[in-house]
């Protein structure tokens, strides 16, 4: 018998494009029923490269085969009255639905869904939210991370800023939607009341400002890009196979510096008395270079590995720059078992992808079905269950 | 008016710093009442963290550690004391919901573990957020943002192909992966409570949901056997996309051209020979000659005004947009004025100060901080007469005896 789920019984239509698909995948792995609702021609996710085997295809894309699976599919041209009856048949149904870049959004009359079924919540995600002065902007992830306010804070002061991996500007907006999409269908089921919920993709990367916004306010400093300036004992290092992270300074009070400091005399680290030196300052100036005169010799002689097990036992913050390979092979996610197989039945089955983000002890976390196959176009509404 | 979406539900909350403290944030701003469980002897350490309300440090005057704390009230509590524990056991019984993000083992010795816990409230919902989670070789491990971002690949790959990664300039799993997820599975679990009348554990591993968001790094490995690098501001699909100067110090533009039709509009609105060469017309084209595209752009972008060269290629469909500072953000940005975003909240000692609102609105009303982060032991006296029982003579009693401090 398979474990009780939290969302179960919950129905959620998503209107997805490019994004929109992973707060429908958070609904979806907890036990939603989840029915990803695409044009005829499929969902632009279905397109988006890398493919397996570099091959363009319906079921080959990668991104698709993560954010769409334990999904089900419908497919509808929302340009046609059989589409909208369909769409309109769909949401009497749904506890939710989900409206983001989809190509035909403009086709979805939200309000006029909201009016028939008044128990639904709807989540619309646009760039800038769906109204105001920048209400019609159109925007990626790139220029939301620019407008955001991240993007000023990343890469080095001589060159131009430069994004974070993985379009994550859009995927905060998809994790909002989801909390807020979540909250508000915890009191529809108590109450019965539905809700309209407007997110803008800009406004879940101001979110994301640390504290820019505070600093500027509080003390009228402007937050800019730093990289390559650091403070002695914090940033990237190289050691023997590859780079590590190292965080001895810190945020706040800490004992972290002092915990460094016994490691590397414990170690016997030649010249490490300086560092449990009462005057040392990591902010002085020649700091850096003093300690890297230190740590870099005894790092370069220390794995990854070894130096990330030597701060667990001393309390140093520090992480290997994991590459990809490291991940899959990381002891600590293998015994979790945080990485899972997409199940058979798509051209990724088998592929191993992220797993559970969270663990609940009573309604687990679960793959259970591959990325729908696109459904053909249907008139009486059944999808296409995978 | 309607109840907030989370009106009557309770938390208890030893979450500090960042992450935890964020989560609970949420959930307080969305109408549920959260317990800030502190101490004078061993302070959250994010209330001594910069910015200070005019740049003077104290306890009750971190900026970063407000917006993280809007909406919350504060109780101090001296755990090591078991008169200590016994008062946080009974706050306990009544809650929904205890949240921390300590290593894991730490509650059980405060005595709040959760095997304890759940024999004083059988539908408790405890959840756990620890850099590597509750089991496993490394789950002692001391973790942060900056870290968890090295661990997961995520700072690895972010950054310009031939120089160091640069990731975020932040804490980024800290601030957004983290909370939402957090955010997310609790109130999964409160609807599982709301049916069965069941709690239940959450074991929140917090380099976990950042791995989620990066799914392609693995799956480019396993199915294709390739290892993906680091590739700037540079995306499969779009050609060119990059950040370019315009007028003023420091100041740039992102554009993102994603068809044919938005690199003729980029031409018409920069103008110059160059950008209408026939073999940059098509995408195919431009991808041979990205390097030279990004220097033909950044020649005619420097002499435009950052705003108005937006505006311009918004008017023709272009994604483009200014690479906007807090200044920009918090001063100018007519979007987030529109919205509402940025909201002051009176607080005693910081004066009126600066929060987010959230990036969600919902048409039934007004969501987001209720009221500005909680003096330390604020709420001491109000929360225990209210929720204990006790008499202000106990309470007076048991302050004084280094128990409620």
């Amino acid at each position: 018998m398979s474990d009780p789920t939290a969302l179960e019984g919950v129905q959620v239509l998503e209107l997805s494009g490019l994004y929109g698909a992973y707060c429908g995948k958070l609904f979806a792995d907890m036990g939603a029923k989840v029915t990803l609702f695409e044009p005829l021609s499929g969902s632009p996710m279905r397109a988006k490269p890398p493919f397996v085997g570099d091959r363009p295809g319906q079921d080959n894309s990668l991104a698709f085969a993560y954010f769409a699976a334990n999904k089900h599919s419908l497919c509808a041209d929302l340009a046609t009255p059989q589409g909208q009856a369909l769409l309109l048949q769909a949401a009497a149904g749904a506890d939710l639905l989900i409206l983001s870049d989809h190509p035909d959004a403009q086709a979805v009359d939200l309000a006029a869904l909201s009016a028939a079924y008044p128990r639904l919540v709807c989540v619309r995600i646009t760039p800038y939210g769906s109204d105001g002065p920048y209400g019609g902007y159109v925007g990626d992830d790139l220029t939301l991370m620019a407008m955001g306010g991240l993007l000023t804070m990343a890469g080095f002061p001589d060159c131009a800023p430069v994004v974070a991996y993985g379009e994550q500007g859009l995927l905060a907006a998809d994790q909002f939607a989801a909390v807020a999409a979540i909250a508000a269908l915890l009191r529809a089921e108590r109450s019965g009341q539905g809700e309209m919920i407007d997110i803008s993709i800009q406004e879940a990367i101001v979110m994301a400002l640390e504290n820019a916004a505070q600093t500027y306010q509080l003390e009228g400093k402007v937050r800019k890009r730093t990289a390559g300036a650091r403070r002695a004992g914090s940033g990237i290092f190289t050691c023997k196979d590859g780079q590590i992270y190292l965080l001895a300074g810190g945020i706040g009070e800490t004992a972290m510096w002092g915990n460094f400091a016994l490691w590397m005399a414990a170690e016997q680290c030649p010249g490490a008395q300086i560092f449990a030196a009462a005057d040392w300052d990591d902010t002085a100036p020649g700091a850096d270079e003093a300690f890297q005169s230190v740590f870099l010799p005894f790092a370069m002689g220390q794995t990854k590995d070894q130096l990330y097990q030597g701060g667990k036992t001393w309390g140093v913050p520090i992480a290997p720059m994991s590459t990809p390979g490291d991940l899959l092979g990381n002891r600590q996610l293998l015994h979790r078992d945080y990485f899972v197989q997409l199940p058979a039945g798509s051209p990724l089955g088998g592929t191993r992808v992220p797993g559970a983000p969270y663990k609940l002890s009573a309604t687990p976390w679960a793959l259970r079905t591959p990325a729908p196959a696109l459904a053909p176009a249907t008139q009486d509404g059944k999808d296409a269950t995978p | 008016m309607t109840d907030l979406p989370l009106s009557g539900v309770s938390i208890v909350d030893f979450c500090w710093i960042g992450a935890g403290s964020y989560t609970t944030k949420l959930l307080a701003d969305l109408g549920a009442d959260v317990i800030k469980i502190e101490s004078t002897r061993s302070l959250d350490s994010l209330r001594l963290a910069s910015p200070y309300a005019g740049g003077i440090r104290g306890v009750n005057r971190s900026g970063y550690f407000a917006d993280r704390n809007s909406s919350k009230r504060s109780i101090t509590i001296n755990m090591k004391d078991p008169r200590g524990v016994a008062i946080v056991h009974r706050l306990i019984r009544d809650c929904d919901i205890v949240a921390n993000n300590f290593r894991p083992g730490t509650m059980e010795k405060l005595g709040v573990g959760y095997e304890t816990l759940r024999h004083i409230n059988q539908g408790l919902i405890f959840i756990g957020m620890s850099m590597n989670g509750d089991d496993g070789p490394d789950r002692a491990m001391l973790g942060y943002g900056i870290t968890i971002a090295a661990l997961t690949g995520f700072l690895g790959l972010s950054g310009y192909p031939d120089r160091e990664p640069t990731g975020t300039g932040t804490n980024y799993p800290d601030h957004v992966p983290n909370p939402c997820h957090g955010a997310f599975a609790i109130m999964c679990a409160l609807r599982h409570k709301a049916r069965t009348g069941e709690g239940q554990s959450i074991d929140m591993a917090q380099t976990e949901p950042m791995l989620s968001l990066m799914p392609v790094p693995v799956m480019e490995h396993g199915a294709n056997g390739r290892t993906v690098g680091r590739t700037g501001n540079r995306l499969a699909g779009y050609a060119p996309r990059g950040v370019y100067p315009v007028r003023g110090e420091d100041r740039w533009i992102a554009i993102s051209i994603g068809s044919d039709a938005q690199w003729l509009a980029l031409g018409a609105v920069l103008g110059g020979d160059e950008m209408g060469k026939a073999e940059w017309g098509t995408q195919a084209g431009r991808l041979c000659a990205m390097d030279e595209i990004d220097r033909a752009i950044a020649a005619r972008s420097a002499d435009h005004d950052g705003y108005a060269l937006m505006q311009a290629l918004q008017d023709h469909g272009v994604p483009a947009g200014v690479v906007q500072n807090a200044a920009d953000l918090v001063d100018h940005d007519p979007q987030l004025k529109h919205r509402g975003h940025w909201r002051y909240l009176p607080h005693s000692e910081m004066g009126n100060s600066l929060y987010n609102g959230p990036p969600f609105q919902f048409a039934s009303g007004p969501i987001g901080p209720r009221f500005a982060a909680p003096l330390l032991g604020e709420h001491t006296v109000e929360i225990l007469t209210e929720r204990s029982g006790l008499a202000l003579s106990d309470i007076d009693d048991l302050t004084e005896q280094g128990v409620l401090v």
